[in-house]
């Protein structure tokens, strides 16, 4: 029996650590800048590869997905995360190559002892634009509305722009925070916020908010029901060097996707 | 031995002063190109929207002067009345105690008091003061006056003991009592020198990021009361960094980094100016 668990331990091991192969022998470091939600997940990357081989170290920053694209461009760094594509002029200009690991939405949220639990694309319009400003004229109790919203750099807020909001304006009173980890951290403070976030950072801290009667999920998401979606992507500036062809490699392979799933997110390969 | 010693000192202070001024020149010559009189009026509006392609950067150098003067005040009262205490109190172990906690807080790290402030005094206003006010300026300028309070705190302690060091025996022997040595001899004579301390700690206030960034809310219209968020020259630079090199809005950062370079030089030479004053006095 003892015999049979050790074959069974040793082979579920080798089946989990053979998406790690590629590493091997690669002593190099690699340096990810970028977007903010995919920090999460690429850090539990991280954490398998490097402790499997100590040799290698992988370091990863925020600083939005336009910081990310610029930085790559310019080679102060060898991957970037991009929540958004980047445009022609962008790829051009860096010699972007796009690769693609996972889906993820982004949800309207409140702190989780507001009563509100879905909105329309017009109420929606009207809060970021500054028409409502209460949440009375939502129909409960009177106070202000406290909305957060995302730095222009940030990917998140431009495909809420984008998808959500179809472009309408957002109003400049609006709070603006760094990172989507800092939009949660506020939002869980805050009993009469509004604020927008990527749906791998939500958790029990916070309220997730249907957007007309939709709610947002890995499901709803598939079945495009739910549109506020976008890709989460790695780009290299020309062939990425081989330690970083290798963690692309790794968040598209099987272990890669149940950490993205873990996380909330949509697995892709393409 | 002697004269090398001189020396070194001069050749590292001239090293670090060009390096200052090569800074400042940089700057100069990267603003230049912006001084154009169709680009100029781009930033010298209140709107910044990359979207309606407006780079006014009016709105976050009002921020800055509004949360570093309000901070300013308040560190300057409770610096004031911690120090005037320090300096009247007969108890040794309070002294040491309040000079200690002092010298402490000046080792904080700023993003640590940025941190502490969101996770207490954050959730705190939005329940107890006032439910619309979460990031504002009054958390931010109540935060950045704990940055300050050492700043000026410690250079006050320095200047009441210097004096009281060379006159005390004196006047006391005069017929003065320690309080009316302090309020006036101390407090006239140290006018100058808390005026400098005061402008350090205004310069200090001017350029701090991570407290207003994380505090102040960020948010790009004009405030109405200390209770709404404002942005700050220094988080602006931080938040605009992610543009695209050829960009306006990323021009506008060289802008906003030579202003905040001028108004700290113009602190600094003001403190020139006051002490220079109180030598020839």
């Amino acid at each position: 029996m003892k015999k049979l668990l050790l074959i069974l331990t040793l082979l579920t091991g080798s089946a989990f650590s053979s998406d790690l192969d590629a590493f091997k022998n690669i002593k190099d470091s690699l340096n990810i800048a970028g977007g903010t939600a995919h920090i999460k997940c690429e850090k539990e990357a991280i954490k398998n590869i490097m402790r499997t081989y100590p040799d290698i170290s992988i370091t990863i920053a925020g600083g939005g997905s336009g910081l990310g694209i610029k930085q790559v461009s310019s080679k102060m760094i060898d991957l970037a995360n991009s929540g958004r594509t980047p445009s022609d002029a962008e790829i051009k200009k860096g010699d972007l190559k796009l690769y693609r690991f996972a889906i993820d939405g982004i949800g309207i949220v409140v702190n989780k002892n507001n009563p509100l639990s879905n909105l329309t694309t017009k109420q929606l319009q009207d809060i970021f634009s500054g028409k409502i400003t209460n949440f009375k004229e939502l129909g409960f109790k009177d106070s202000q509305i406290n909305l957060y919203t995302r730095d222009e750099s940030s990917a998140t807020r431009k495909v809420f722009w984008k998808k959500a909001l179809n472009k309408s304006k957002i109003i400049s009173s609006a709070r603006v925070v760094a990172s989507n980890a800092a939009m949660k951290t506020i939002i869980s403070k805050d009993k009469n916020a509004i604020g927008i976030i990527s749906l791998g950072l939500v958790n029990e801290q916070i309220k997730l908010l249907n957007l007309n009667g939709v709610k947002p999920s890995v499901d709803s998401i598939n079945d495009k029901s739910y549109k506020v979606a976008r890709g989460l992507y790695l780009l290299s500036s020309g062939e990425p060097k081989p330690l970083a062809k290798a963690f692309i490699d790794y968040m598209r392979s099987n272990t890669g996707a149940k950490i993205v799933k873990k996380y909330g997110f949509i697995a892709v390969n393409e | 031995m002697n004269n090398i010693f001189p020396r070194v000192l001069l050749i590292i202070t001239f090293i670090s002063s060009a390096f200052v001024f090569c800074i400042f020149l940089l700057l100069a010559i990267l603003c230049f190109d912006l001084f154009d009189s169709n680009i100029i009026n781009n930033f010298f509006g209140m709107v910044w929207s990359v979207e309606e392609e407006k780079y006014g950067i009016i709105l976050p150098f009002l921020g800055t002067l509004i949360i570093s003067i309000l901070s300013l005040i308040i560190a300057f009262i409770f610096s004031f009345c911690i120090c005037s205490y320090i300096f009247l109190n007969k108890y040794k172990t309070i002294n040491i105690f309040l000079e200690k906690s002092m010298l402490l807080m000046a080792s904080v790290p700023t993003v640590i008091y940025a941190f502490a402030a969101l996770f207490t005094f954050v959730p705190f206003i939005s329940t107890y003061i006032n439910g619309s006010s979460t990031l504002s300026i009054l958390v931010a300028s109540i935060t950045l006056s704990l940055l300050l309070i050492p700043t000026m705190g410690l250079l006050f302690l320095n200047s009441f003991r210097t004096l009281s060091s060379k006159y005390e025996n004196t006047c006391l022997h005069l017929g003065l009592s320690k309080e009316q040595f302090f309020y006036q001899f101390i407090l006239k004579n140290s006018i100058p020198h808390m005026l400098s301390a005061v402008i350090l700690a205004m310069a200090r206030a001017v350029g701090d990021t991570m407290i207003v960034l994380m505090l102040a809310g960020n948010a790009l219209s004009m405030p109405n009361s200390i209770l709404d968020s404002a942005r700050s020259l220094t988080s602006h630079i931080a938040l605009i960094f992610a543009n695209d090199y050829s960009s306006l809005s990323f021009k506008a950062i060289f802008l906003c980094a030579f202003l905040l370079l001028c108004s700290n030089f113009i602190l600094i030479l003001s403190i020139k100016y006051i002490q220079r004053k109180c030598n020839a006095i």
